[in-house]
């Protein structure tokens, strides 16, 4: 039981640490505005262009602010941990290396389906985004399975965060990729052969799929095998992701990566 | 573990720091040559150096940040290198400055995360960092933001933070950098406190007077060596002037210096000003009397005179002038 609470408190409190959008300005940019305001462009540049379904866009944006909200929130958690100095005291206490790992997702996790639902609320009315059709349930699975997904790939780059101080490059990577290479705007079976590979092995892709069969009234059932894919999307960059936060804490000790400045 | 067995043990520990990324190795830049001490249980350790002489990196091989590239050391009974889990059970780390903190939570979240980290049960952790914080004067602060607190304030948290396991050893890296005269005065007594309840103690600073008045044993490092080592009062003997003669002079004399200088027992001499006064401090061996210095200077030109041993300070000046 202790161990359960202890989770949730480093959780809450690393959250609380360690994200820097928290006052109300910033996260309200990140969690309805920004998304927004992206999804406003995309379907503006798609009637101009004269797309023909651009409601398209506007579910890809659904899911796209999820990916806004933890690739930014996570890897500024990361940076702000090893700047602060608390990720090195962290690798010298006895603390589990696997539950301080999720732990520092666990406390972003609210914001995925949070963003997504505003986004979605925001599209439908201001843009009439068609949610006519939409299976509630279906939406909400799909929400959360992705947020899954991207919640640990965006742990995955945290890492990155931690060990490298130019940490806006893994920011940029991690947003140029979801925005591209995952059906959000441009779909998947239309990319390149290679880059078609690349993104079957993304968060999102999948779990988009399951998102537009919702928005045409899908059932969960109907859209399951987009879920289970998404879902093991998910637990391979959670392995892959530990594994690396493993490595990081090992070099810490054996080359002193994270001291800050030797003596 | 004996009782009388030594809480710290470090031979011949070596640290080196590649220069250059993965794939481009640099120069070896060597941090700690070669370290070795003991510290018995319930003591007081300092390791006394100049800024690069390698203290830092040597409290991170014993509190297990790094690994040694060299030697061996044993904390509480356990290797640091091959059962860091085991010495990070039974130690506590402080370090100097801002960074090691949560500057956007309180100070009791603080000791709430970090008690989570190490395992205590919420319960637990918020009773002993009720204790901690009261220890550590931060009792009614302990609901303000970390960033809101002055620098001895957040030192006195890192404290509190560093006991919260209620550690057998404390690591204490320049824990009174950057403090104000007062600030560290009055951590230097809490520090006194905590030898007090039977702490084993390694403090690192530059600060003599906090290595004077705390430690009952340290060690000289410079340039990740051993320069000297034993109690302060031993270190003092062996390596100060052993008296120091200070004198005021009723009115200015020129080439004090260079006169004073050439006297056979005269160590090294200062020339300085005080108000109105010309003062002069000489340095000569214990076995030796002021005698001849006031009848070079004149007796009747001398205002006032006082001897007295050389302090740690002035040791350590001549032990790292003498390496350099």
């Amino acid at each position: 039981m202790d161990r359960v609470q202890n989770f949730y408190l480093q959780a809450y409190l690393s959250y609380r640490g360690l994200f820097h959008w928290l006052t109300p300005f910033p996260y309200f940019s990140n969690i309805v505005l920004a998304p927004f305001l992206t999804l406003l462009n995309f379907i503006l540049i798609g009637r101009f262009a004269s797309v023909g379904d651009v409601d398209r866009f506007g579910i890809g944006m659904v899911v796209y602010a999820i990916a806004w909200i933890y690739v930014g929130g996570v890897t500024q958690s990361f940076s702000n941990d090893r700047s602060g100095g608390t990720l090195h005291l962290l690798f010298g206490s006895p603390a589990s290396r696997a539950s301080a790992y999720f732990a520092r997702g666990v406390g972003h996790f609210y914001n995925g389906p949070l963003t997504a639902v505003s986004t979605t609320l925001l599209a439908v009315l201001v843009i009439d985004l068609n949610a006519g059709d939409l299976n509630y349930l279906t939406y909400a699975v799909a929400i959360v399975v992705v947020s899954i997904g991207v919640l640990m790939f965006s742990l995955l780059l945290g890492n990155f965060a931690a060990l490298y101080q130019d940490w806006f490059l893994f920011l940029s990577i991690g947003y140029g990729g979801l925005l591209g290479l995952t059906g959000v705007i441009i779909p998947v079976d239309r990319l390149p052969t290679v880059l078609e590979g690349v993104a079957q092995g993304l968060p999102i892709t999948h779990g988009l799929q399951a998102l537009r069969g919702a928005f045409a009234g899908e059932s969960v059932a109907s859209v399951s095998t987009d879920l289970l894919l998404e879902l093991a999307v998910a637990g391979a960059y959670a392995l892959v992701g530990l594994a690396v936060f493993t490595l990081i804490d090992r070099a810490a000790r054996r080359r002193g990566i994270l001291a800050g400045g030797e003596e | 573990m004996t009782s009388d067995a030594p809480m710290i043990e470090c031979r011949n520990l070596r640290r080196t720091f590649q220069r250059g990324g993965p794939l481009r190795r640099g120069s070896e830049i060597v941090a700690v040559s070669d370290i070795s001490f003991d510290v018995r249980p319930g003591t007081i350790f300092g390791l006394l150096g100049p800024n690069g002489a390698g203290k830092t990196t040597t409290v991170r091989m014993l509190s297990t940040l790094l690994l040694p590239t060299e030697g061996s050391a044993r904390v509480a009974g356990f290797d640091v290198a091959s059962q860091p889990r085991e010495v990070r059970r039974r130690t506590g780390l402080a370090l100097g400055g801002d960074r090691g903190l949560f500057g956007r939570l309180t100070g009791e979240q603080n000791m709430q995360y970090f008690g989570a980290i190490n395992h205590l049960s919420p319960r637990e952790a918020n009773r002993r960092s009720d204790e901690l914080l009261e220890l550590v004067g931060l009792g009614e602060r302990r609901g303000s933001k970390v960033f809101e607190y002055s620098r001895g304030m957040k030192q006195r948290l890192h404290l509190a933070r560093a006991l919260l396991t209620e550690p057998d050893v404390l690591f204490l890296d320049e824990p009174t950098s950057g403090l104000d005269p007062l600030g560290a005065y009055e951590f230097r007594q809490l520090v006194g406190e905590l030898k007090e309840r039977g702490r084993t103690i390694l403090l690192t600073t530059h600060f003599m007077l906090e290595a004077d008045e705390l430690c009952d044993e340290l060690i000289v490092i410079d340039r990740g060596e051993v320069v000297a080592q034993g109690s302060p009062a031993a270190i003092k003997r062996q390596f100060g002037s052993a008296t120091v003669v200070e004198i005021s002079l009723r009115e200015p004399q020129e080439g004090l210096q260079a006169s004073l200088g050439e006297l056979p027992q005269v160590q090294h001499v200062e020339v300085g000003v005080d108000g109105m006064l010309q003062t002069v401090r000489v340095h000569i061996p214990s076995d030796q009397d002021a005698g001849p210095i006031v009848a070079h200077i004149g007796a009747e030109h001398v205002d006032h005179m006082t001897t007295r041993t050389s302090s740690l300070e002035e040791a350590y000046l001549t032990l790292i002038g003498r390496e350099q």
